[in-house]
């Protein structure tokens, strides 16, 4: 098996391979950085480019650039607030207001070094899992997602911070956009108003750019200033961000857990990993107040889980054909034509193109990020442009954005309706993630929960895992409080500290 | 003398030549001069990346490369298909906005009557089919149920599908009208790949899917098939029965009859109503001189997208025989669209 893995290396660094692997680095970089064409898109446009190759060239080709779109879509949500990919929406809430500090460069060095370290930690995880994950997919099943889903549901809400009912909310409004489109179940079209637009639901990649990127536009365009407001302080370097990330190692590594953990389950992906690796951070801080307004942990999480998912996410398709998203199911496309067949075979004959995996994940990010840094210095500039001279430039970007995910028109309204309720969120203080993320999880705890009904009836309660799931949830609702407490006591015991706080 | 002649013997054919391109130009382009350095669109009505995605990509250069003309794949995703051949379906049919479509499903859907499907079935222009892939009904290979017999004679037999309106939904439908299977359809999978996994796992126990799709499963040993929803048995599972040769009544054999035809529409090319007869031939030949290429098909099967070509006039034959199927099947496919179980 080690064997295998380091001769695997060897076929990535074979010249062919490593050229095609740095083709792909270089689409992969340009893509991730423009709003709205995804990493998944390209993947399948790029798809008929390996017919002729080998199984390894075939992947460092392809996985190489769809790892890259990742990364570098995070650039573009630190320095002008428009996510690159809606799996880089997390990057915008404290990488925005960091550069509009004037700190862009510290909040680029943070993400770019984090989102590297976290595909370092995703691709441990995937080749450690190996020998095991046959059994571990099989024995998890449609209760344990929902639970997840629900978890996941319980951590956004408690991710509003200081005002839980507006999280609440936010979040009950979520769900019932969720609610549009085709029944799972009975097939019924539900509040479609006879639009068959409406009958998949709304789209996420219009949502996310409207109610992130659209709504930073549009203040921009109000505002009449540079996106930077502040000159560039001591602290706006990019080794400072990279050594703040190392200094916050902690939510490196939660973080990349997170994001190779939740990667695996099918439908979750990118988008909901990242705020949970946010919220996870948020709530395990020492400064908690200060994520949204520029945390530099914000960020740091929003980055490491962005790769570590890329990994999670090839687990069940490596070994089961199982394509957890919209991007592993363009890969699974590759292994048809390269003549590989997804399941037990990836894990024992042909161990070394799973492995061969492992090291582009690797490789590609490392160039990808090295590349990142050299170009940085320039990029920053843009965010002392007049606002004026770069709205029109931006809200082109976001047109295409949205239109180009599934070339309709109808998209670009639903991407200027949520830019609108973006801005009303902003001024009046309701929280987006909430909401965003209960349209995401809303469908699929549907579909899970009247699965594992019409699978188990309700046996599926008694299920240990599940039991810990619903442990974890209570227990992610009361920490807060109870953390407040224990600090007000801790004040109350240290009057002198008290004094300092009210001053 | 000479000269003169020569020089009539000269401009004669030229004339001839001139008055032959001219003719074409002013009475308007006939067949496949209509689409000389034209741009076509070839609409997959899904999002890149899936089985409809790779075949139009496949198919679109070589299409260009015999017409001489431009063929852009453009995706128009939405309401599992029918959007966009709705839309197509009221398009000038001149032959420049072709669709792949998603026969079985979309198809199904006009059989139905089922609200979304707003074209008419015999209406549309097909060009020819690209692929078909008949289902295969398969369990796993760890469970008790070692034959399709096994599964007739059980009382809990549970079947997993994506849902109402899906090829596995109907499938499920037919069979338990067909044979009286006392099965539960379980249905909410995201797609047949998590419906494989609930399979491995034995979370469910059986499903049908795309044979093509479904194979690497039941070569790699984790399911079994039982019956093949096909005319006749499959050279790679010799030993797998297929649904048309099993000793049916006649009432059984018009519904499986039905079942088969539908699959068997697949995944052919399509334009709007009323394609001049001239552009369609030219568009028809044409097709089918790509999908006879030797070696374009070797090429397409190696990548596991296997061409399985039937001429436009032949699917115009069968969508007849599937507009007048048994109102027995076409009450099922009903009732399948509208998720009653």
């Amino acid at each position: 098996m080690l064997e295998a893995f380091f001769s695997s290396l060897l076929q990535v660094l074979e010249p062919t391979t490593f050229l095609l692997a740095l083709l792909g680095i270089a689409l992969g970089f340009v893509v991730g950085i423009l709003p709205g064409l995804g990493g998944a898109v390209t993947l399948a446009l790029m798809l008929p480019f390996v017919y002729d190759m080998e199984p390894v060239q075939a992947f460092a080709f392809l996985l190489g650039m769809w790892v890259v779109t990742a990364t570098t879509g995070d650039i573009t949500s630190v320095l002008l607030g428009v996510p690159g990919e809606a799996t880089s929406a997390a990057a915008v809430l404290d990488g925005y207001p960091l550069t509009k500090r004037g700190e862009a460069g510290r909040a680029l060095g943070a993400v770019l070094f984090s989102s590297a370290l976290g595909a370092v930690f995703g691709a441990f995880v995937l080749a450690l899992s190996v020998p095991i994950v046959r059994p571990l997919v099989l024995a998890s099943g449609p209760p344990h997602f929902f639970m997840l889903t629900l978890l996941g549901l319980t951590f956004v809400v408690t991710l509003s911070g200081g005002d839980v009912l507006k999280g609440f909310l936010m979040a009950a409004f979520g769900m019932l956009v969720s609610l549009v489109g085709i029944d799972p179940q009975a097939g019924v079209p539900r509040y479609t108003f006879d639009q068959l637009y409406l009958w998949d639901g709304i789209d996420l990649v219009p949502l996310v750019v409207g109610l992130f990127a659209g709504a930073e536009v549009l203040q921009l365009m109000l505002s009449k200033t540079s996106i930077a407001q502040s000159p560039p302080g001591k602290l706006s370097g990019i080794g400072v961000g990279v050594r703040d990330t190392l200094r916050h190692w902690g939510v490196v590594v939660r973080s990349s857990a997170i994001g190779a953990g939740i990667g695996i389950v099918p439908g979750m992906g990118g988008t909901v990993s990242q705020f949970i690796a946010y919220g996870v951070a948020q709530q395990t801080s020492k400064e908690p107040e200060r994520f949204g307004k520029g945390s530099i942990e914000g960020v740091i999480a929003a980055g490491a889980t962005n790769n570590a998912k890329d990994a999670g996410s090839l687990i069940p398709t490596v070994a089961f054909g199982l394509p957890a998203g919209a991007g592993t199911a363009v890969l699974l496309g590759a292994f048809l034509i390269t003549g590989l067949n997804p399941g037990p075979e990836m894990l024992t004959t042909h161990v070394d193109v799973t492995f061969s995996m492992v090291w582009i994940l690797v490789l590609s990010n490392l160039i990808a990020v090295a590349v990142a840094f050299l170009l940085l210095r320039h990029l920053v500039k843009l965010t002392f442009i007049r606002g004026t001279w770069l709205v029109p430039f931006l809200l082109v970007l976001l047109g295409i954005g949205a239109f180009t995910a599934n070339n309709d028109f109808a998209d670009i309204f639903v991407m200027l309706g949520a830019a609108v309720f973006g801005v009303i969120a902003i001024h009046w203080g309701w929280p987006r993630v909430p909401f965003l993320l209960a349209v995401v999880l809303g469908g699929l705890a549907e579909r899970y929960l009247f699965l594992s009904y019409s699978l188990d009836g309700w046996s599926w309660l008694k299920d240990p895992a599940v039991i810990a799931f619903a442990v974890c949830m209570v227990a992610v609702v009361l920490w807060p409080p109870i953390r407040a407490r224990r600090r007000r006591a801790a004040a109350a015991r240290a009057p002198e500290n008290d004094a300092v706080r009210g001053g | 003398m000479l000269a003169l002649v020569a020089a009539v013997a000269l401009t004669v054919p030229m004339l001839g030549a001139c008055g032959a391109s001219g003719g074409t130009t002013t009475a308007g382009k006939q067949g496949c001069a209509a689409y000389e350095g034209e741009t076509i669109s070839l609409v997959v009505p899904f999002s890149p990346g899936g089985g409809y995605d790779s075949y139009a990509r496949m198919i679109a250069p070589e299409l260009a490369k015999r017409l001489k003309s431009k063929v852009i794949v453009e995706n128009q995703d939405g309401a599992g298909g029918l959007l966009a051949i709705n839309s197509l379906a009221t398009e000038k049919p001149d032959g420049k906005r072709l669709a792949i479509m998603n026969a079985v499903g979309a198809g199904g859907a006009a059989i139905a009557g089922a609200p979304g499907a707003e074209f008419g079935l015999d209406n549309l222009s097909y060009i020819g089919r690209v692929g078909a892939s008949f289902h295969i009904f398969s369990t796993s290979a760890k469970s008790r149920f070692k034959s399709f017999e096994d599964v007739r004679a059980a009382n809990d037999f549970r079947y997993g599908s994506t849902g109402p309106g899906a090829a596995d939904f109907v499938n499920g439908q037919m069979l338990k009208a067909i044979f009286k299977l006392k099965a539960k359809i379980i249905t909410g999978f995201e797609g047949s790949e998590e419906n494989e996994l609930a399979l491995t796992s034995g979370k469910v126990d059986g499903m049908t899917g795309d044979f093509d799709s479904r194979l690497p499963a039941i070569r790699n040993g984790d399911h079994r098939p039982l019956l093949l929803l096909g005319p006749k048995r499959d050279p790679q599972i010799p030993n797998t029965p297929a649904l048309l040769e099993l000793d049916l009544t006649p009432q059984q054999r018009a519904l499986a009859r039905s079942t088969v035809d539908l699959l068997s529409f697949g995944r052919p090319i399509v334009g709007p109503p009323g394609i001049p007869k001239d552009r369609l031939t030219c568009l028809r030949t044409t097709l089918q001189s790509v999908l006879q290429d030797k070696a374009f098909t070797a090429k397409a099967a190696k990548t596991g997208r296997p061409i399985n070509w039937m001429s436009g006039a032949d699917v115009d034959r069968l969508v007849q025989r599937l507009l007048n199927s048994p109102p027995e099947f076409r009450s099922i496919m009903k009732n399948a669209y509208a998720g009653e179980n």
